[in-house]
C-alpha cells in the first residue's frame, strides 16, 4: 500500500471534520484510479451528509465522474453501509434539487431504487 | 545543670570540710562556713542564678523558641518545596478521577472499540490517524505530486 493510500485511509478514519475537505480537494482530483477509489471509500466511511453529498451530488467528484469499475465499487460500498439513513436523505435532496444536473439526479434516483430493492 | 546537684556538691565539698576544720557547729546560723552559710556563699552568691538578670530565663526561653521557630519555618518552607510535586501529582490524579467519573460506560466501550479497530490497521495508518489534518493534507499533496 502506497503512502498516499495510507494517508487517505487515515483521513477516512480521522475525527476532524476537516479531513473531508482534504479528501474532496486532493483525493477526488487525482488522475489515478486507485486514489479516486480509496477517496470514495474514505468518504463513505465518514457516512456524514457532507461526505456523502460529495459522492452523490458534486459534479466532477462523485459517482458520475468515476470510471465504471470504480463507480461500481463505490456503489457496492454504499450498499454495504449499515446505517443508510444519511445516505437516503442525501439521495432525496439530490433528486429533488433543481441545482443538480439531470444526469446526477438520475444516478441518485437509480441508486435509491437499488438500495430500496436490496433492503 | 540542675540546682539540686549544685546544692549537693557544695554541701559535701565545701561546707562539711570547713565545719570539720574549724570544729564548729555545722548547723550554726549566719556563719559562712556552716552548711547554710556555705550554701548561701557558694551557691546563691556566686552562682549564675544569683548574677543573672531577672529576665534571663525569659530571654533564654525566647532565644530557644526563636531558634525553634526559625527551624520550624525553614522546615515548613522546605517541606512545601519538597512536597510540591507530590501535591501537584495528587491534584492531577484527582482531576483524572473526576474525569473518569464523568465518563459513561458507553463512552468507554466506544473508545475501546475505536482503539481496537485501530490496532488492526497498518502501523503507518495508525500514525496518520493521530496526525493533524493540516499535516496530512501536506503529506498527501507531496505524495501525489
Amino acid at each position: 500500500m502506497s503512502n498516499a493510500l495510507k494517508i487517505i485511509e487515515a483521513l477516512g478514519r480521522h475525527e476532524d471534520e476537516a479531513s473531508i475537505d482534504v479528501l474532496k480537494d486532493v483525493g477526488t482530483n487525482s488522475e489515478k484510479e486507485e486514489i479516486r477509489e480509496a477517496t470514495a471509500q474514505a468518504l463513505i466511511r465518514k457516512n456524514s451528509g457532507k461526505s456523502l453529498r460529495i459522492l452523490v451530488a458534486d459534479k466532477g467528484k462523485g459517482i458520475n465522474d468515476l470510471s465504471t469499475r470504480v463507480a461500481l465499487s463505490t456503489v457496492n460500498h454504499l450498499l454495504e453501509l449499515e446505517d443508510k439513513a444519511t445516505l437516503m436523505e442525501v439521495l432525496g435532496e439530490t433528486i429533488e434539487s433543481t441545482n443538480c444536473e439531470e444526469e446526477i439526479r438520475n444516478t441518485a434516483r437509480s441508486l435509491r431504487a437499488l438500495i430500496t430493492l436490496s433492503e | 545543670m540542675r540546682i539540686s546537684s549544685i546544692n549537693f556538691n557544695v554541701f559535701k565539698t565545701r561546707s562539711i570540710a570547713n565545719v570539720e576544720q574549724q570544729n564548729q557547729n555545722p548547723f550554726a546560723v549566719q556563719n559562712n562556713n556552716t552548711i547554710a552559710g556555705g550554701l548561701k556563699q557558694d551557691v546563691f552568691q556566686n552562682s549564675s542564678i544569683q548574677n543573672a538578670q531577672p529576665n534571663a530565663f525569659a530571654q533564654k526561653t525566647a532565644e530557644i523558641f526563636a531558634g525553634f521557630n526559625e527551624k520550624y519555618n525553614n522546615f515548613k518552607n522546605q517541606s512545601k518545596e519538597f512536597f510540591a510535586p507530590v501535591i501537584s501529582f495528587a491534584g492531577k490524579i484527582n482531576a483524572g478521577i473526576q474525569k473518569l467519573n464523568s465518563i459513561t460506560v458507553e463512552d468507554m466501550v466506544a473508545s475501546l472499540k475505536k482503539e481496537m479497530s485501530l490496532l488492526t490497521l497498518d502501523r503507518d495508518v495508525r500514525k496518520y490517524v493521530k496526525m493533524p489534518v493540516s499535516d496530512l493534507r501536506e503529506e498527501l499533496v507531496k505524495e501525489l505530486a
